[in-house]
């Protein structure tokens, strides 16, 4: 399975350059699952355990599901003005909603 | 403590005086030079000489506020701008100072030296030192506004067009930032009547709950928090910034983000003491933004877009221990801030140099540098086990108190995940010394004429300074937990 | 509150929102500063509402407020309740003044970064300046 995966970096990646970039793209890989589940954790280990079990169960799935995680991420992450702008009113209408609503 | 001292307003004034003689002197260019290095001494004996107190502009003491009468919360407030100046303050300072010099040396060894571009970089250096040096909130805000102008001036100054958008997209957010932090003033303005941060922590302390019109304030406030200090959602703009700036001016460019982000945290903490769910927010998006900004470097092949998203993740990190909010996380927080700035200005320098040298930081096309340069790929490799927290460097020490004030503040998963970013930062930069230094391949395109003595110096002192910082880390964060303990957040 | 206060905050909460609508929406570069310059006019309008007193006058201490006092310290306005209870509150003139001076420069690089993307690009529209970031 493990060869799968790498298979798929390595088509993801041809024009990214050799060895390097794919060993690169994979720690940002591991990297992004981990912070996945550290933050499902994170933020429901002060709830309920069931709660909790869910949440883990479901992100788990859902990486699964998305294996190579980190080129959406860069798609979102680019410097169009318009994704800057769409995530800048979202961050608003988040801590507003967050502060006022007292969460 | 010395009141009124006199030597404390002059940390922002003699830089702005210095900005307005060098912009004068425009196209004279050994005026230009003569003048920026008797400054920038000056600059850093400043801090050093000045002696720990308070200045009342104008001499306005503080007086009593006729609470019957004027119906404020508080019997005592301050009548006038003041601005506070301890150790905390000190050693930013000194640091920024430092720095600021090292970029203006780099800069005007150039060939063609610009009075305007000088005196942009001494209005950025002024705005930064006003920001950490405001007990006045409204004073605060007016110099982040020129901060923002100085620094898309820096970038606009490269004259290519990626520069142009890159400043005008700065602006455009700077703008929707600006104008929330000046709501938010004046929402409390309209709840409690003070400007001073002092005066008004006081008062919301006093008032007991926030009311729906303080909480919006918080959110607003909040909101310019995140993009001064280039986080979550402001992190795209902020990286592009530090990408089409020069090279040794984007060390600057990170040094002032990272202290305005510590020193509006501090003022937000101040003025909202008592208030977890802030810090909950605070830390929310700072964890957001280190693996945003770690899975971004680790994906680039060009070394200033690399370095520029470090930067970014690295402005996470320091904004995590902020965030956890225990005295202990807030001091790891300030001093990995500190730690910081020193080895991501080393590898901007790095950046300068090789893109002098070597005429393109494209990572495919650079081979076998440690040929022509073996002095600037060793301080690299030491630069980059100092930013990924190696022992005996300044990160390890600061990273190592963030895990133990994550675990003690009860997250001790955030200290796995610090641990994860130092691998991962470490795997990015590593494969661009690499790339740069040690792959084999054919000759590279050189350019003969650049020496780079003035770059190599800078670097030297810079990672002594770390390995020092490294050895007797309590020189610096003794002064620092022992300031953020006096201030009761 | 009086009528005018929230007719004057509601004011500017439309020249917020239609500031940070066109900023946010607008594909003209143009429109886009306009937009900016909006949000700032709104946040001053709050500011300035802030310090409305009906039937108040402007917060000048007049010469025959203190034709006797010689201000030592601030309690000698205590003497002059007629001008404490209808001066209008004097602070936001300060903060605004400065704002509008803000404002005024981070318009003027904003409009002039506008003048050189266009002589690249001959074309007004964000969309098509930036597509080359995607």
């Amino acid at each position: 399975m493990l060869e799968k995966v790498y298979e798929i970096f390595h088509e993801k990646m041809k024009d990214k350059g050799q060895g390097m970039g794919i060993g690169s793209a994979l720690t940002s890989e591991f990297l992004m699952i981990a912070f996945l589940i550290i933050g499902t954790i994170l933020a429901l280990r002060t709830a309920n355990s069931t709660i909790l079990a869910f949440g883990a169960i479901i992100i788990l799935a859902a990486i699964l599901f998305t294996v190579p995680t980190v080129f959406k991420v860069e798609k979102e992450n680019n410097d169009s003005i318009n994704l800057s702008s769409f995530y800048v009113a979202l961050t608003l209408a988040l801590l507003f909603i967050i502060f006022l609503g007292g969460i | 403590m010395l009141n009124n001292s006199t030597l404390i307003p002059l940390m922002v004034v003699l830089p702005l005086i210095m900005a307005i003689l060098v912009n004068f002197l425009h196209q004279k260019d050994k005026s230009v030079k003569f003048i920026s290095i008797v400054s920038l001494i000056v600059f850093v004996i400043v801090p050093v000489v000045t002696l720990y107190g308070v200045h009342l502009f104008s001499g306005h003491l503080r007086t009593g506020s006729f609470p019957e009468i004027s119906k404020m919360l508080i019997p005592e407030v301050y009548m006038g701008i003041v601005y506070s100046y301890g150790t905390l303050q000190k050693i930013l300072m000194l640091v920024l100072t430092i720095i600021t010099g090292f970029s203006v040396l780099t800069v005007i060894n150039k060939k063609m030296i610009s009075g305007v571009y000088v005196a942009m970089i001494f209005i950025s250096l002024a705005s930064t030192s006003a920001i950490m040096l405001a007990d006045d909130i409204f004073n605060f805000f007016v110099f982040t506004e020129f901060l923002v102008v100085a620094q898309a001036a820096l970038v606009i100054a490269v004259q290519e067009t990626k520069s142009f958008k890159a400043a005008f997209k700065y602006m455009i957010f700077g703008t929707i930032s600006g104008a929330s932090i000046l709501l938010g003033i004046a929402l409390l303005l309209g709840s409690y009547g003070l400007l001073n941060i002092t005066d008004l922590s006081n008062a919301i302390a006093a008032g007991g709950q926030l009311n729906s019109i303080g909480l919006s304030a918080v959110a607003l406030l909040t909101l310019g928090w995140l993009y001064e200090s280039g986080l979550f959602p402001f992190h795209i703009i902020k990286s592009n910034m530090y990408e089409n700036a020069k090279p040794e001016i984007s060390a600057l460019l990170q040094v002032q983000s990272k202290f305005v982000l510590v020193a509006m945290a501090i003022i937000l903490f101040r003025v909202f003491s008592g208030y977890a769910l802030l810090k909950s927010v605070m830390l929310g998006f700072a964890i957001f933004t280190v693996v945003i900004g770690s899975v971004m470097a680790l994906q680039q092949i060009e070394l200033r877009k690399l370095l520029s998203y470090v930067a970014v993740s690295q402005a996470g990190l320091v904004a995590v221990g902020l965030g956890l909010g225990t005295s202990f996380g807030i001091a790891a927080g300030i001093f990995h801030a500190v730690n910081d700035v020193l080895s991501m200005a080393i590898l901007f320098f790095v950046a300068s140099f090789v893109y002098d040298k070597f005429k393109t930081t494209n990572l495919d096309q650079l081979r076998e540098g440690l040929h022509i340069a073996p002095l600037v790929g060793f301080v690299m490799l030491l630069a980059t086990l100092a930013i990924s927290g190696v022992p005996p460097f300044n990160s390890y020490q600061s990273e190592w108190r963030l895990i133990q004030a994550a675990t003690q503040a009860g997250l001790p998963e955030l200290g796995i995940l610090v641990i994860l970013l130092s691998v991962a930062t470490f795997v990015a930069i590593i494969k661009a010394f690499y790339m740069i230094f040690m792959r084999p391949g054919p000759e590279v395109e050189v350019n003969t004429e650049v020496r780079g003595t003035m770059t190599k110096a800078i670097i030297v002192i810079l990672i002594i300074a770390c390995l020092g910082i490294g050895l007797f880390p309590n020189v610096v964060y003794d002064p620092i937990y022992n300031f953020v303990l006096s201030l009761g957040v | 509150m009086d009528p005018f206060q929230v007719g004057s905050f509601l004011t500017a909460g439309i020249l917020v929102v239609t500031g940070l609508w066109a900023l946010l929406m607008m594909d003209n570069i143009l429109k886009k500063i306009i937009g900016a310059n909006l949000i700032g006019d709104g946040v001053n309008l709050v500011l300035i509402s802030i310090g409305y007193r009906p039937g108040g006058f402007i917060p000048e201490v007049m010469h025959h407020f203190h034709a006797t006092a010689t201000p030592s310290d601030y309690s000698y306005l205590l003497e002059f309740g007629e001008f404490a209870s209808n001066a209008s509150y004097s602070l936001p003139f300060a903060l605004v003044l400065t704002n509008i001076v803000i404002g005024a420069s981070t318009l003027s690089v904003m409009l002039a970064l506008a003048v050189v993307l266009y002589h690249k690009y001959h074309t007004l529209s964000v969309q098509k300046m930036f597509e080359g970031d995607e």
